[in-house]
């Protein structure tokens, strides 16, 4: 049987490369990059690596599924000069895994990865057709990375993402995180700041009949839920419908009293705006008195409105997804309030009452 | 106050609770080029949120020419959206006061606008400290009802030790200790924050960071440049209260200092005052042996005629002002007895290197031969400026029959191997005195024991009538000093 390619001759050819892009010298790679994706996503990660670049020496190996054909391998190398015009570079191993799946085989790319630095997996394919796949890769992986914007993308539902991380892989002791978890970073902590220091505030939390998230991403908005739904000790039922129509999806759980909550999301179209004016909107219907709100504005702010205090302005943050995993593959730890909300998958959930997926 | 749920966990430590910052002073240079750039990014970074920035200066400005000064300070953000910065410059004002009349700070509470908590920052020169502390004492100003109020003192804090005592006794009338943040922005580099890292992060490095494995330590705060348009400011100042009380200082503690029990900003500075409390003083008979002070001469620099000390307009012909120094310090714990610690900073020197040296006794038994003794001694070195890094200098084998050998660096550049600039100091600064996290600022206590020591060697230069030394531009400092380090058998490392 012949071999999709020799390791020794690959590493080879990397240095060759490496040596030709950075005459000088290059920076020893800090950590392995393993990069999964699908031929249906025009690659997902090349604008977080054009940020990365010159930024963190790395070997990065790309496995993009494709449906047709037996499984291929190239090979470059990109290098940026530092201050000290020494390469800082990614290689970069390139394969497309056919459907003869050689590929993605564990077996295949693990004898590529540097020894002794870290590998992050970063994962652009639908998680729950990979369940198996991802049992067999990850104890290879000192953190699992995802980007649940993506899933969105390729229309597989929040509710699969989560609990595939939570059951394969937090159970696990895995380190995991979801770039679409720390983008809504910003929003959270505005949120946080609506009710400091602020007793009458703090007691309307926990009179939150519903929550009205307008935003152009439904996982950010479910993973929002969950993190409210965390941080207040609600019980999470998971989805209760979706309306194909409007586009609102509708999450329920139980306050600490037992009262009903609802998380409702409202799609919006941004059309061709900018990153930074897409902002997301949201409002705290209480049982009793006027909503809190948080509105997005142009220039990407919001106006933040709790009832008895000033309107006030905040800058709503939006990194890029390149600066989300700058962070990521600097620090070996995963947030502790986004394992808490993933958690909450790992307890089962009520079928929610009506389903229509899609967008 | 209730407990806010959905705070917990957001790492809202390092994010500011709503604030005004005074900034007295704020039509000066650290305005310009240091304070608003930081306080814009940590904007930007979502550090800081809800915030008004409060002027406080002479110049007849108003607000909206504070404003359009402000936003010429933002031209290192030709990115950002014109409408983030807009909303920035929204929360500026500005009071037009001088410093001595009641007048201006009775604006003050009226500028707060709602916000508990305040910030005065004093960026102005330190012969306004007295007035401003004054008045802001004698209108109940620093007082703390709702929120915080915090004062933000800029070096340097006094001339020696009496004058150092008599601020802190200005600032203690009207504040307490934990409102007091003096600043040294030494401290807020990364570099230098990475020494504590390195030493009580790594387990291999604490077990043989003492007298039994290391030799001697060296450290280095060279300038290329010299006194340039600062002349009148340096006159007064010299080396010793340049760099030497403060920054260097700052090093020798960071270096030196016990493993702290926690993070906290009294636990870490306890611990770096032990160790200026610990320095063995140098009497004035000793000044002459274990300090070095020189002056730079005319000389060319990079092909250039560059004038000398005494030369530079603005100096005295007549002038004793040091522009170099060197000393011998010796720690008198269980730790580093017995271990001198050789330290320099001065200005028209060969480069612009500052480091810290730390080097490795020989091994008991050299079985392998070495024509250059120092060359079996292995080195750490840890690079603050510039290319931050690390270094390990070792021996190994010269490859054929024989057994010779010759040292090699193990290397670790910090900028590189992180790519990006590191954030500015005063960033990090500011941002701790927003969250009242005084860990990288001075201590009252730290402070006076510094000037203890510094102060015994100024008088004891003043009674010494040798003329001071003198070195050429570009050099790495006075033949004396390379005596001085000679005579024990060691040297310098090349600047």
């Amino acid at each position: 049987m012949k071999a999709l390619f020799s390791p020794q001759e690959v590493e080879q050819e990397l240095q060759m490369l490496q040596r030709e892009l950075s005459p000088a010298e290059a920076r020893s790679a800090l950590f392995n990059l393993v990069i999964v994706s699908r031929e249906d996503l025009a690659n997902p990660s090349e604008g977080a690596l054009a940020y990365l670049l010159g930024k963190r020496a790395a070997r990065i190996i790309q496995i993009r599924n494709v449906a047709t054909g037996q499984s291929t391998m190239s090979v470059t190398a990109r290098c940026f000069p530092d201050r000290q015009n020494r390469g800082v570079c990614f290689q970069e191993i390139n394969i497309e895994n056919g459907t003869d799946s050689a590929g993605s085989a564990p077996g295949t790319w693990t004898p590529l990865l540097l020894r002794d630095i870290p590998v992050y997996i970063l994962w652009y394919d639908r998680l729950e057709e990979n369940r198996e796949y991802i049992r067999l890769i990850r104890d290879q992986a000192d953190k699992f990375i995802v980007d649940s914007r993506w899933n969105e993308v390729i229309g597989e539902p929040p509710e699969s993402v989560c609990s595939v991380l939570a059951e394969e892989l937090l159970s696990q002791g895995q380190l995991v995180s979801d770039l679409a978890w720390k983008r809504a970073l910003s929003l959270r902590r505005i949120t946080a700041s609506l009710f400091e220091n602020d007793d009458d505030a703090i007691d309307r939390l926990f009179e939150i009949e519903a929550v009205e998230i307008e935003s152009e991403c439904e996982h950010e908005a479910h993973l929002y839920g969950l993190w409210l739904s965390s941080r207040l000790d609600w019980q999470w039922l998971g989805r209760k419908r979706t309306l194909k129509q409007t586009g609102r999806s509708v999450w329920h759980a139980l306050d600490r009293s037992d009262r009903p909550v609802e998380v409702r999301f409202d799609r919006c179209d941004f059309g061709v705006l900018e990153e930074a004016e897409r902002t997301t909107s949201v409002r705290f219907l209480v049982r009793e008195g006027d909503p809190i709100t948080v509105a997005g504005t142009p220039g990407g702010c919001v106006d933040t409105v709790v009832p008895g205090r000033n309107e006030d302005r905040q800058l709503l943050l939006s990194p890029r997804a390149g600066e989300l995993l700058l962070d990521e593959v600097d620090n070996m730890r995963s947030d502790r309030l986004y394992i808490e909300a993933l958690s909450q998958y790992s307890r089962g959930h009520d079928a929610p009452d009506s389903v229509e997926l899609g967008r | 106050m209730k407990l806010n749920p959905l705070a917990a966990g957001l790492a809202t430590s390092r994010q500011a609770a709503p604030f005004v910052v005074f900034i007295f002073g704020v039509t000066g240079d650290l305005t310009r080029n240091k304070l608003i750039p930081a306080l814009f990014s940590l904007y930007l970074k979502g550090s800081i949120s809800r915030f008004r920035i409060i002027g406080f200066a002479r110049r007849p400005w108003n607000k909206e020419v504070f404003r359009e000064n402000a936003e010429k300070m933002l031209g290192d953000f030709p990115d950002v959206d014109v409408l983030v910065k807009r909303n920035f410059l929204d929360r500026l004002d500005y009071i037009s006061s001088t410093f001595e009349s009641e007048e201006g700070y009775r604006q003050i509470n009226g500028h707060c606008d709602g916000f508990a908590n305040r910030l005065y920052y004093l960026s102005t020169p330190p012969d306004a400290y007295d007035d401003i502390i004054g008045n802001l004492g004698r209108l109940g100003l620093a007082e703390e009802s709702e929120g915080y109020t915090r004062i933000v003192v800029e070096k340097p804090f006094g001339r020696d030790l009496a004058t150092a005592r008599a601020l802190n006794a200005s600032l203690a009338a009207h504040f307490r200790e934990e409102q007091i943040f003096r600043i040294d922005h030494y401290l807020g580099k990364e570099t230098v924050q990475n020494i504590m890292l390195l030493r009580f992060g790594n387990g291999i490095f604490e077990p043989i960071w003492n007298n039994r494995y290391i030799d001697h330590i060296q450290i280095t705060v060279a300038e290329k440049i010299g006194v340039g348009t600062r002349a009148n400011y340096y006159e007064q100042a010299g080396t010793i209260r340049d760099m030497v009380q403060n920054h260097l200082f700052q090093l020798l503690s960071l270096t030196t200092m016990e493993p702290p029990n926690d993070l906290g900003p009294d636990t870490i500075r306890s611990e770096k005052v032990k160790i200026v409390r610990s320095l063995r003083p140098i009497t004035h008979r000793q000044v002459q042996t274990q300090t070095v002070r020189a002056q730079y001469a005319r000389g060319y620099v990079d092909g250039e005629e560059v004038p000398g000390y005494r030369e530079e307009e603005g100096v005295s012909e007549q002038s004793r002002t040091e522009t170099y120094v060197a000393m011998k310090l010796f720690l008198d714990t269980w730790r580093w007895a017995g271990v001198p610690i050789y330290v320099r900073s001065g200005k028209r020197l060969a480069r612009r290197v500052t480091e810290i040296s730390v080097h490795f006794k020989e091994p008991p038994l050299q079985v392998f031969y070495s024509s250059y003794p120092a060359m079996n001694r292995n080195i750490l070195i840890m690079r603050i400026q510039p290319d931050e890094g690390l270094s390990l200098n070792m021996n190994v084998k010269v490859p054929g029959h024989q057994a010779d050998m010759r040292p090699v660096n193990m290397d670790f550049a910090y900028g590189s191997a992180f790519g990006e600039a590191v954030p500015e100091a005063y960033e990090r600064l500011l941002l701790d005195a927003f969250v009242g996290d005084s860990t990288l600022y001075n201590r009252r206590d730290e402070i006076e024991a510094s000037w203890t020591f510094i102060t015994r060697i100024l008088q004891g230069w003043e009674r010494d009538p040798t003329p001071l030394a003198s070195y050429l531009p570009g050099s790495s400092g006075p033949e004396e000093a390379k005596m001085m380090i000679q005579a024990e058998g060691r040297r310098w490392r090349k600047i």
